[in-house]
């Protein structure tokens, strides 16, 4: 229950809520990137010592530490795959960020919020597919904006060529 | 001949695994933070091949990719954008500015090894 007595009652300072989050975002980010450095440099030196152990290994004398090694490198290539969770967490969470400081200069200006304006600002932060089709579900009828068109389950995609991991040489 | 390649990325843990990956294979890897620092190098280096990031601060990568375009030593360089960005129109404009080719994150390490074979 709110205290009566509190400044705040009867109106929320939005704008220092928005940058609460922000913040909280940015130092929680912070934490993470040195962690997935660290993760990241071990993860490429496991790759190097299956390298090193691989030069140095006489395969006919030992086929069973050759599987091993093979093994080892394969596992190194699938945990490299992973760990660039990070790269895309990062950037979905800069533009949460960024989509809140938007909101945040439209209050600032006092005025009657451009909301269509506001809404197109934000889904061009996006990068990502799923990210605009996100906004497209919750907002897109809001924004008035071009949707990505819709996707009915278990459809088969013809842009593979923008799948993640797909490679495209012109 | 051992070959070098340029990766660009403000994502510490990216170059790490881009590096790693080429390495693995016997490449030699220059690491550059954004576009500004790659485009430096660049104008007083040669590479044999740059995988470029393309939203990055300072100067992005397909801004990069037109001025190495403009140097005469990466006139016929390939140039690899590497990136979450999805849309076609990205693409579309990477491709104006003279990218070689397009990848979507996160990369596969073997298929990103075919693809180097392929181009170098």
């Amino acid at each position: 229950m709110s205290d009566p007595s509190s400044p705040l009652t009867g109106s929320i300072p939005l704008g220092a809520v928005l940058d609460l989050v922000a913040m909280q975002l940015e130092v929680a980010m912070q934490h993470a990137a040195a962690q997935a450095e660290r993760l990241s440099g071990s993860v490429a030196e496991f790759s190097a010592i299956g390298e090193r152990m691989r030069a140095r290994l006489d395969v006919d004398h030992d086929p069973a530490l050759a599987t091993e090694i093979s093994a080892l490198e394969a596992e190194a290539h699938r945990a490299m795959n992973a760990m660039q969770f990070h790269d895309q967490l990062a950037q979905r969470v800069r533009h949460v960020r960024e989509a809140l400081a938007d909101v945040h200069d439209e209050l600032r200006t006092g005025g009657n919020p451009d909301w269509g304006a506001l809404l197109s600002r934000m889904r061009a932060h996006y990068t990502m597919e799923d990210e605009r089709r996100l906004f497209d579900s919750v907002l897109g009828d809001l924004a008035k904006l071009p949707r990505l068109p819709e996707q009915p389950r278990g459809a088969v995609r013809r842009d593979e060529d923008l799948m993640p991991g797909s490679v495209e040489l012109f | 001949m051992n070959r070098t390649i340029m990766t660009v990325d403000d994502s510490t843990s990216m170059r790490q695994m881009v590096k790693a990956t080429l390495q693995s294979a016997g490449y030699g890897v220059v690491e550059a933070a954004d576009g500004q620092e790659a485009l430096e190098y660049a104008r007083q280096n040669s590479v044999d091949l740059v995988i470029s990031d393309v939203n990055m601060p300072r100067m992005d990568g397909i801004t990069l990719v037109g001025n190495l375009r403009t140097l005469p030593t990466y006139r016929l360089t390939p140039l690899l954008l590497l990136t979450t960005e999805s849309s076609h129109e990205k693409k579309l404009e990477g491709k104006r500015a003279g990218a070689t080719g397009w990848i979507v994150k996160p990369f596969n390490p073997a298929q990103l090894l075919a693809t180097l074979q392929k181009l170098l």
